[in-house]
């Protein structure tokens, strides 16, 4: 597993950990965050039990586990927060946040320990990272795809956590950390977005939210991260989407539209 | 006195591996002393179960008897009297059976819940195995002359000395502060997993022997059940059709007292797996 700063701002750090050339090729590739603010940390979808490993070997580098503060997870999937009871493991007193949707699921992944829960209110809120002064936006993605959902905004850096939202199934690790041009990446995102996401209307109202945020660089949980002018484009390209589509392999009815 | 670090070279992926299949068969027996906790928890319900069929089966011989005690015409007088006492006396062997079963559920339940919590406690722990081999795997590179993989053999038994190797492994490395901490923070709480274990293992091995004990009371009040069934057997053959019901009620005590003993053994055998286990992990 490699891990790259991405993003700086005086005392705050984005750290991306992932590509793994020796994951199980049964499992999904993720990428995990980490926010470095004041020596405290904010880890962002830390993802599952089978890359734990990997992800905290790799973490090792970057901070020490004990100033692991704040366990966000964006959904409730288990390549998302399988591995909370690890991280539990390390440092009893992180606290999770996740959608006040998921508080009592995730709570499934903690074995019987008391996991620290916070759940965000559906409006979002602000996070801040205890013993610094970074304060992170907890951005509402609802439906996209996950019914409870939520980006993470860093104003200090203008990066932006998007879960599952531009996430790519890449074809390998040595793919590029960085999208450039959107028009090469489209095919590695309309299947996961046509059938991952269920509502055209939640995935159009991120996208306007995301728009008044101005981001630089914009992380999704899967695959490469956009930054500069492929930024707009997938922006654009995700408002052209009808998404929520399932081709079942019948005849077209009137009105279906199938993914292109 | 503090141990010499030990220097470090060919640390290779399959030293890794190597260490992380041991792992798992020590997981894998974990693993499988919880389902004969599991296996022991299913029985002892079952013969809870059955403690109550026998109550039932009991309750039904004193009624029984005091009828046919009471509508004996002259030629038939006192036939009812034997019965009443055996059914009487059967009537209490389920009281008595209540509370060792009770007893031995508590015991079966807590072996059930320990080694589900060795079952998760086992896999967390691999997985910080793992993180801390690989950390050490990565800092090591090429620096030293000797080997770890012989070293590695005292971590393949889940012992904590064998952290306590790889901890001064860390010691004789060139690495920056905050890995070094963390490859303490890591491998701390592998220790602590590993203390945790041992002492739910060594708590699971003290349930089993008490078990044991346990079973030969219940069994002793079983064959009590079962020679009192015999003998209402015997009386009701004298009882020509009067005492029909009652060969039925000793037919459903034996079989009821022959499922018990089932379940006794299945216990026993459960049990004896679970030592065996317990013994394989060093408990």
């Amino acid at each position: 597993m490699k891990s790259s700063v991405i993003a700086e701002s005086g005392k705050l750090r984005w750290i991306v950990l992932g590509r793994d050339p020796d994951r199980n090729p049964q499992v999904i590739d993720t990428n995990q965050y980490l926010i470095v603010a004041d020596g405290q940390g904010m880890l962002l979808d830390p993802g599952g039990i089978e890359i734990f490993p990997r992800v905290l070997a790799e973490l090792t580098r970057h901070l020490a586990l004990d100033r692991i503060r704040i366990l966000f997870a964006s959904h409730q999937d288990p390549d998302i927060i399988s591995s909370l009871p690890l991280w539990l493991d390390l440092n009893p007193e992180a606290v999770t946040y996740c959608s006040r949707l998921w508080t009592g699921f995730i709570a499934h992944f903690a074995t019987g320990k008391d996991a620290r829960m916070v759940g965000i209110p559906d409006s979002g809120m602000r996070i801040g990272i205890p013993g610094s002064s970074a304060q992170l936006l907890a951005v509402p993605a609802h439906y996209c795809h996950s019914s409870g959902n939520f980006s993470i905004y860093d104003e200090s850096t203008g990066t932006l956590f998007s879960g599952d939202i531009g996430a790519a199934l890449l074809p390998d690790h040595e793919a590029g950390l960085y999208v450039d041009d959107l028009r090469d990446h489209i095919a590695l995102m309309a299947g996961f977005h046509l059938r991952w996401m269920p509502s055209t209307v939640a995935l159009r109202g991120w996208v306007a939210r995301v728009r008044a945020l101005s981001p630089t660089l914009i992380c999704p949980q899967h695959g490469s991260i956009f930054r500069g002018a492929a930024i707009a484009q997938l922006l654009d390209w995700l408002d052209s989407l009808e998404v929520g589509q399932w081709d079942d392999g019948a005849p077209a009815a009137a009105g279906k539209r199938v993914a292109a | 006195m503090p141990q010499p670090a030990v220097p470090i070279a060919a640390f290779t992926a399959h030293d890794v591996e190597a260490v992380l299949a041991a792992q798992f068969a020590h997981q894998v027996d974990i693993t499988r002393l919880f389902s004969v906790g599991v296996d022991i928890l299913n029985a002892a319900r079952a013969l809870d179960t059955m403690g109550f069929e026998l109550q039932l089966l009991a309750r039904n011989g004193v009624v029984q008897a005091a009828q046919l005690n009471h509508g004996a015409d002259a030629a038939h007088a006192g036939e009812g009297q034997t019965l009443l006492a055996l059914a009487e006396i059967l009537s209490h062997c389920p009281r008595q059976i209540a509370p060792e079963v009770a007893g031995l559920g508590a015991h079966c339940r807590a072996i059930a819940s320990h080694t589900a919590t060795c079952t998760s406690l086992a896999r967390r722990h691999t997985q910080h195995l793992k993180s801390l081999l690989l950390v050490l795997g990565r800092e090591g590179g090429d620096a030293g002359a000797a080997t770890l993989a012989a070293q590695l053999e005292t971590v393949r038994l889940g012992e904590e000395a064998g952290l306590v190797v790889l901890q001064r492994v860390a010691d004789g490395l060139q690495i920056e502060p905050v890995v070094r901490t963390n490859i303490r923070l890591i491998a701390a709480r592998c220790s602590a997993a590993l203390r945790e274990l041992e002492r739910l293992l060594e708590e699971t091995g003290t349930c089993l022997r008490e078990t044991h004990g346990m079973l030969h009371g219940i069994g002793r009040i079983a064959g009590t059940v079962n020679y009192l069934g015999i003998n209402v057997a015997i009386e009701a053959a004298h009882c020509d059709r009067r005492g029909e019901n009652f060969r039925q009620l000793a037919a459903d005590i034996q079989a009821t007292v022959d499922g018990f003993e089932q379940k006794l053994l299945a216990i026993r055998l459960s049990a004896e797996r679970g030592r065996v286990l317990l013994k394989a992990l060093g408990a």
